[in-house]
């Protein structure tokens, strides 16, 4: 096993209201595709219950910084309770999605990817030691670099849900209601 | 005789999970999947097809289905998808145009594994001299190429888009992805 790091811990998002979910996984697909990484995914689940679609979905993409390190992001995004509704916008009725949903950003970094340090326990610890005193400096900034970055992420899944804030789901707010 | 040394493994892909829960057209699925292979010349074998005993919820069948290409002489690309449905029905549905057609309800569990197969033919397999030279010429000299262009070139053209459509067979909201023409359109 390489020596995996764990920089960002569950970065937790919770929003409930309208939105697109085709709209947000292509949103963080188009996000990461920018900065580089590859794409892995993990898990696609959809099921249709009696109170709406209830959703899954989980990536690990990868980043290759050098040779020796890699960036390893996790999101899992949990969507339940997922309908379309009639809403307003600029007041005009559209179709969007509505449901409640909860993601999670984990950020890893991933160290001797190869595995070149791994063969003898007097290996790990020789890398151990240049991990966190001889290259210190470079494992630092590869974390916040990381960190940077997944934080980016949420700005941006929060900046997607913000431009969802002027639609008025029309079975909780009727259309004829002043919208101030 | 002193048994091969062990094959140098190529990367491995990560298998995707699919999990599906409502209605869908089975035969449409099929078709679509099959044709393709087809498309990207691959040679599709419908590895098995297990039918169990109806339960009480519904029939119980999984499919295994098997896609190779030869792409080289020396390498191939394989992908395996097993798929699995289960407490399904088939129902009626009519389309839009006032037609009735079969589709089917129920749960539906897919796993898409795929990899690179190098000396498929095992030409470099008859003795232990041959199977070390073979071994040297993966770890040393072809390296990158099998991981950076034989690997991307599988599974972003082939794995991901067959993922993609898939999903959208499917009908599910995370539907399309970034990189379905990241090799240019088709």
């Amino acid at each position: 096993m390489s020596e995996l790091k764990v920089v960002v811990d569950h970065l937790r998002l919770n929003y409930t209201g309208p939105f697109d979910a085709n709209s947000l996984f292509k949103r963080i697909n188009a996000f990461l595709n920018e900065r580089g990484f590859d794409l892995q995914i993990e898990k696609e689940f959809e099921q249709n219950t009696k109170t709406g679609k209830h959703m899954e979905w989980q990536i690990k993409p990868w980043k290759r910084i050098t040779d020796y390190t890699r960036y390893l992001p996790k999101i899992r995004i949990l969507v339940y309770d997922y309908n379309k509704v009639n809403a307003i916008v600029d007041k005009k009725k559209v179709k969007v999605g509505n449901g409640r949903v909860v993601i999670y950003i984990d950020g890893y970094l991933e160290l001797d990817e190869a595995q070149r340090w791994e063969g003898l326990p007097f290996f790990q610890f020789l890398r151990s030691i240049y991990n966190n005193f001889v290259y210190k400096v470079y494992t630092e900034r590869f974390e916040q670099r990381l960190s940077y970055d997944m934080h980016h992420l949420y700005h941006t899944i929060e900046q997607f849900f913000n431009m969802y804030k002027h639609y008025k789901v029309v079975s909780k707010v009727p259309p004829f209601t002043s919208v101030h | 005789m002193d048994p091969l040394p062990f094959a140098l493994k190529e990367p491995g892909m990560p298998t995707i999970y699919l999990q599906y829960k409502g209605v869908w057209d089975m035969q449409d699925l099929y078709e679509y999947v099959a044709s393709f292979f087809n498309r990207q010349k691959f040679k599709f074998y419908e590895m098995r097809y297990i039918l169990k005993k109806p339960g009480p919820f519904g029939t119980d069948v999984q499919h295994i289905w098997q896609a190779t290409r030869e792409v080289e002489e020396y390498y191939k690309f394989m992908i395996k998808i097993f798929l699995h449905t289960f407490d399904t029905q088939d129902i009626e549905v009519v389309m839009k145009d006032g037609s009735k057609r079969i589709f089917t309800k129920g749960r539906l569990w897919i796993q898409l594994r795929g990899g690179i197969e190098t000396d498929y033919e095992g030409k470099w397999e008859e003795n232990a001299f041959y199977a070390n030279l073979r071994n040297f010429y993966h770890k040393y000299v072809i390296w990158k190429k099998i991981e950076g262009i034989w690997w991307d070139n599988l599974y972003y053209t082939v794995f991901l888009k067959l993922q993609s459509l898939i999903k959208e067979r499917l009908k599910m909201e995370s539907e399309g992805y970034e990189h379905r023409y990241f090799a240019g359109v088709r």
